[in-house]
């Protein structure tokens, strides 16, 4: 079978070969020439710019003697791993809540959705002022109600790194509850009828119908949400701005703090290049996947 | 990346547009944004005057304070010039580096005629070294100067029973008068995280390092010498002092937690919402923005006031930032940018020009400060404003000396490490020994 695919190719190759160009094909070529100028100035342009920027190992050697950075790569797997898989799992039991047919449900998650909906800048400046330590409403409720001295959110680095997962999970929360919501409503009710008829409790329902129909898309969202993430440069750099210190930083702030800030552009490029090992084998695996998906 | 890249490509592919789009015997200025419309105005009239007199068509851009160093950069890396360009930012970030590049055309024609015009820490900061040449000359014009002021709430020392004329003259004294009223203003405002001091402590703002080298003038630290080599080493002990006397408010509870986050406009809203009893800040934004808001904060509830003198008793020395106009090496009408600046230059321009902020920059030439604006002896900021450029000693930052200071004004090395000592618990000794050695190796190139 295998040898007469062989021959049947090897028969076919030189026709192809030979193919006259037709007149379809120049127009073909002629169509595809604003797509291979606007590929190659807004992609391939930029990127090998950015490449070529990043290219000095000096850079590099200085960034890795650098604290601010080895404290940033700290924070950003931090910012990732707690970030993501806790944003995916909330996600996750959240999407069960709101498949519920209940009309006030379906209220609550228009309100849920706002946050992803509104624009970054006022909603997370807002959390800034929120939690400043004197005078935000955090603070203030915790006074007025128990008088309590509340924590100083964003003055202790923890906590502030804390606060910028919490206020980036808040963010981003709905979208993945959205999408694993389409995940679930892709599954036949027929499943959870007769997986009720066997007598299966909610958890079983959830462990054997609900999970192998929806892992696939679980995992891929996690893969997506933390190459994502790692490019999240507005919840820390609205809510901390890296601060205090330079102490919450991840890539995407540090980046920009070299490149603008400090107006040292190699080492800003040199810092993102960094999570390059973390992102390519990412992209490699989620191309992987959708790719096997199609097939 | 990819959109730093792409902004950076269009940015700089505008630049070459916008520069070019003017013909050669035009004069294109890019200018800084004003903070009042009264200065931005005034500008304006220059340069329609300037166009009248001269025939001289100008091409004329303003930025924001942010933009008009990263527009500069942008057309430097063009190689797209503008003929002149200023930036209330530019001596903080870049100048000497500049002038150090060749960068920079050499303006002594223009200034060494009227050096007698200026006061002489404006020369003095002007004065660069072009790293290509080896020898100093003017490569860029003064044009104002800001150094450090210190505001207080009279209506709170009011309420309190005490009045500005309470405040010690001296250096320790001074500090710990605004922790000890902080109890008792507390009680009278009500307000539980009222402070007595309102410091930045934090290394996104440039204030921080403003107001230490104010600390480290009081306490005789040296950064580099004359010839532009580090000396600071030699003065570790009055730069542990001084980093002590700056986080004192902070180890006495006086001083806002969330001061270690804030950036530059963060003291005057603390201060301004009556949070702190007192802030320094190196402009006259905070009265000048009460001005037309709230009169009677500026006339009476808000009190300027001099710094005290060193813990000696010797008068202290402010530091003093010289703004900069430039014309950068290729530009194609360099005639016509110091034909402007000479115009600039005369009193009845410049000085209404300054006037227009309302206080908030200071002339760099004597003679403008003769005006009923700054004479004004009923103001009661004008006039702290004009005794501290006129009659106290002043000096340049360390970057005049050396452009290699640099990099500790970008990277805010002073409030890397005043966060070392306030966040990280570390000593001031050690935090003072990293700064010594981040310092010499920066010097170092």
């Amino acid at each position: 079978m295998a040898a007469h695919a062989e021959k049947t190719a090897a028969a076919v190759a030189p026709e192809r070969n030979a193919a006259p160009w037709t007149p379809e094909l120049t127009w073909g070529a002629i169509l595809l020439i604003p797509y291979i100028t606007v590929f190659f100035l807004f992609v391939v342009w930029p990127v090998g710019y950015g490449v070529w920027l990043g290219r000095d190992p000096d850079s590099y050697r200085r960034l890795l003697a650098d604290p601010v950075y080895l404290r940033t790569v700290w924070n950003t797997a931090a910012f990732l791993g707690i970030g993501v898989n806790l944003k995916l799992f909330l996600a996750l039991i959240l999407s069960a809540y709101f498949m519920s047919q209940r009309p006030w449900i379906r209220w609550l998650s228009i309100l849920f959705i706002l946050p992803w909906a509104v624009p970054s800048i006022p909603t997370i400046l807002s959390f800034r002022w929120m939690l400043n330590s004197e005078w935000g409403m955090l603070n203030g409720m915790l006074w007025d109600f128990f008088r309590i001295e509340g924590p100083w959110w964003l003055v202790d680095p923890k906590l502030a790194l804390g606060s910028a997962i919490t206020v980036h999970i808040w963010k981003y929360l709905p979208f993945w509850t959205l999408i694993l919501m389409a995940g679930r409503s892709a599954i036949p009710t027929d499943y959870y009828e007769a997986a009720r008829i066997d007598g299966a409790s909610r958890m079983q329902m959830f462990a054997y119908v609900t999970w192998p129909q929806i892992r696939n898309l679980y995992v891929t969202s996690t893969l997506l949400s933390t190459i994502w993430t790692l490019g999240d440069f507005n919840s820390i750099y609205l809510l901390t701005g890296g601060g205090p210190n330079e102490l919450t930083h991840v890539l995407a702030t540090l980046g920009v703090r070299y490149a603008f800030r400090l107006q040292e552009l190699d080492m800003g490029v040199a810092t993102v290049m960094t999570a390059l090992p973390i992102l390519v084998p990412l992209v490699f695996i989620l191309i992987r996947r959708l790719g096997g998906r199609v097939e | 990346m990819k959109t730093l890249a792409i902004g950076l490509l269009a940015g700089t592919f505008l630049t070459g547009i916008a520069v070019q789009s003017a013909s050669a015997e035009d004069l294109v200025i890019w200018w800084n944004k004003s903070y009042y419309q009264e200065e931005d105005d005034k500008f304006d009239e220059i340069v329609k005057a300037f166009e009248a007199e001269t025939g001289i068509n100008v091409d004329y851009s303003l930025f924001i304070n942010e933009d008009a160093p990263v527009k500069a950069l942008a057309a430097l890396s063009a190689g797209e010039v503008p003929d002149l360009a200023f930036g209330f930012l530019f001596d903080l970030q870049h100048t000497s580096r500049w002038a150090y590049e060749g960068k920079l055309v050499d303006v002594s024609d223009v200034l060494e005629p009227m050096k007698d015009r200026f006061m002489p820490v404006a020369l003095e900061s002007v004065n660069l070294l072009n790293g290509e040449t080896g020898e100093r000359s003017y490569y860029a014009f003064p044009t104002q100067q800001q150094t450090a002021h210190i505001h207080v709430w009279n209506s709170l020392l009011k309420e309190i029973g005490q009045s500005v004329d309470d405040i010690p003259g001296t250096w320790n004294e001074f500090w710990q008068y605004y922790c000890d009223q902080q109890g008792e203003l507390r009680q009278v405002t009500g307000n539980r995280n009222f402070y007595g001091v309102g410091q930045p402590m934090s290394s996104s703002a440039s204030d921080t390092i403003f107001h230490f080298m104010m600390f480290a003038n009081a306490f005789d630290v040296e950064w580099i010498d004359d010839q532009g080599n580090a000396v600071l080493r030699d003065h570790r002990q009055q730069l542990i002092d001084a980093l002590d006397s700056y986080v004192m408010p902070v180890r006495e509870r006086c001083n806002p937690p969330g001061a270690v986050n804030w950036i530059d406009s963060d003291n005057n809203v603390n201060f301004l919402n009556q949070v702190t009893l007192m802030t320094p800040n190196p402009s006259m934004s905070i009265p000048a923005s009460q001005y037309s808001q709230n009169p009677e904060n500026y006339t009476t509830n808000i009190a300027s006031i001099e710094w005290p003198d060193k813990p000696g008793g010797e008068p202290i020395v402010y530091m003093t930032s010289i703004k900069t106009a430039v014309i950068f090496e290729g530009a194609r009408n360099v005639e016509g940018a110091k034909e402007f600046m000479r115009f600039l230059y005369e009193p009845e321009n410049i000085g209404p020009y300054l006037e227009g902020s309302l206080g908030r920059w200071f002339p760099v030439m004597p003679a403008l400060v003769d005006t009923p604006f700054w004479q004004d002896g009923t103001d009661p900021h004008r006039e702290i404003h004009r005794l501290q450029y006129m009659e106290r000693p002043q000096n340049p930052f360390p970057f005049v000396y050396n452009h290699r200071f640099m990099p500790i004004m970008t990277e805010n090395a002073i409030g890397k490490a005043v966060g070392r000592i306030v966040l990280e618990d570390w000593s001031t000794e050690d935090a003072a020994d990293e700064l010594i050695e981040r310092v010499e190796t920066a010097l170092q190139g």
